[in-house]
């Protein structure tokens, strides 16, 4: 039976460990063009997809559409 | 007198008070910057070491100014102030992973990463008795979520077209309704969790979602789902829709309406953009940014209408009294936000300095809203999440009325920038 101890120690290298390959893998396919244009456009111009809100976006696009 | 002590004995109040306690420090100067984690892409430049200090001061300023209203409200401050210092080191291991550049690049942000954090402790190694103190996801969202009030300037709606407001006002209300109505009434889902789901597709994602379930004191499971379901399809919309406005043959406006008036988060809506051309960007960003300023109406609609219409009342019809007794009174200090705001300090201040210092507040916002995602995760278990999934019904709601929603919102934006409507918007 593994102590928690132990047990914490596995579960943060498996977390980093699986982050790190997650980055190196979603990066290759990005590139390549396998999850996407978008995303392949996303990674040359290193366009940041996250943004919750539209503040945290440029501003400089939200200029009003014009009648 | 009993309703003069509830505005320091319950939490809802702390809230307000907290969140204005923050916007007041930004708006009077006294606060110019929030300590984020820049985008990077080797581990060497994740954390550089002039932010370790201004990072320590923001855990110390966070931990007393929630400390005081825990004290007040339970009077167990000692045991949150030994917790809150490790949840907030779980929440800036969400932010470092969301910044990466390869994550920002797919639009897997710290939203996900926080959760992902929580139910990695809660479920692989189970969440310690002594880090359950620190976890005030209730406190953090609501104060999250009355300082993203300041974040909604009324005044910005009226500058940005007819268009955009046609778009995004005509089609939100309407998939709102019909997704609350098809999960209620044909899927027989829960309230709570088809108005979370329904104000995630209908109005901007994550933050319509927490303003929703904090609206309707939704529970943490049901926000997990949703914004689990909505942040994964919000990738998958964000990669497919730009293509299928090729497909079509929509040109780059009609294509940015669209997608501005589809995909869940803001993030996704620039980058879809973004990829079809200039003006499609401007355009998804403008329709995106008017249907984020909704979220006020939509918190303020689903609070009112759950006092009055979903919880049941002891004495039938809820009098105004108990409306105003169980209303949700941080969606008070979000509309206050907003109204101080749009009213008082935009004038007051100019829309410049005005921007400047909401650059500051939304930096508080997405701290508050990570360590609330953290602490939904380390709430939450895998058993209650798949029994949540039973039979497939969440993940149905989603499907059909993001559908609907995609094909109700391509008809008006054909009908308002063809030419039928109005007159083709110059750029």
């Amino acid at each position: 039976m593994m102590t928690k101890w132990k047990r914490s120690l596995l579960a943060i290298a498996l977390f980093a460990g699986t982050i790190w390959l997650g980055i190196t893998l979603l990066e290759s396919a990005g590139r390549r063009g396998l999850a996407g244009n978008v995303v392949q456009n996303n990674l040359e111009r290193q366009t940041d997809a996250t943004a919750l809100f539209y503040t945290e976006i440029d501003r400089d696009i939200l200029r009003p559409l014009k009648d | 007198m009993a309703r003069l002590k509830s505005l320091v004995t319950t939490e809802d109040w702390w809230t307000v008070w907290i969140g204005a306690v923050l916007l007041a420090s930004v708006f009077t100067g006294i606060v110019d910057s929030v300590p984020t984690l820049s985008r990077w892409s080797s581990l060497s430049d994740s954390i550089p070491a002039e932010r370790i200090l201004p990072l320590l001061i923001l855990l110390v300023s966070v931990l007393i100014l929630t400390g005081i209203a825990v004290r007040v409200l339970d009077g167990n401050a000692l045991a949150y102030t030994k917790a809150f210092p490790a949840i907030f080191v779980l929440g800036t291991v969400a932010f470092l992973v969301g910044t990466n550049q390869v994550m920002a690049a797919y639009g897997l942000g710290y939203a996900l990463w926080a959760l992902v954090i929580g139910l990695v402790v809660s479920n692989l190694i189970g969440t310690p008795d002594w880090l359950k103190p620190g976890m005030r996801t209730e406190l953090f969202i609501k104060t999250g979520l009355v300082v993203l009030g300041a974040e909604v300037i009324f005044g910005k709606m009226l500058t940005l077209g007819r268009y955009g407001i046609v778009v995004a006002w005509g089609v939100t209300p309407i998939v709102l309704l019909a997704m609350f109505w098809f999960g209620r009434r044909v899927l027989r889902l829960p309230p709570s969790f088809a108005i979370i789901v329904a104000a995630a597709t209908s109005v901007c994602g994550v933050s319509a979602a927490i303003a929703a379930a904090g609206a309707c004191r939704a529970r943490k499971d049901e926000l997990t789902l949703a914004v689990g379901m909505t942040l994964i399809f919000t990738v998958l919309m964000m990669v497919f829709m730009p293509l299928l406005a090729q497909w079509i043959g929509l040109d780059p406006v009609m294509a940015g309406a669209w997608i501005g008036g589809t995909v869940d988060s803001t993030g996704a809506v620039a980058a879809a953009g973004e990829f079809l051309g200039p003006e499609a960007l401007q355009t998804a960003a403008v329709i995106k940014m008017i249907q984020n300023l909704l979220i006020g109406i939509m918190a303020f609609g689903v609070a009112l209408y759950w006092v009055a219409r979903v919880e049941p009342s002891s004495t039938g019809r809820p009098r105004l009294g108990e409306l105003w007794t169980r209303f949700p009174k941080f969606v008070l200090g979000f509309i206050g936000a907003s109204f101080v705001v749009s009213i008082v300090l935009v004038p007051l201040l100019g829309g410049d300095r005005v921007d400047e210092a909401i650059d500051t507040t939304s930096d508080f916002r997405s701290w508050f809203f990570c360590l609330s995602f953290l602490s939904i995760g380390l709430e939450s278990d895998f058993r209650a999440l798949g029994r949540q999934m039973a039979r497939g019904r969440p993940l149905l709601l989603y499907l059909v009325g993001q559908t609907f929603n995609v094909l109700l919102t391509l008809l008006v934006v054909w009908l308002v920038f063809s030419g039928v409507l109005f007159e083709v918007p110059e750029f």
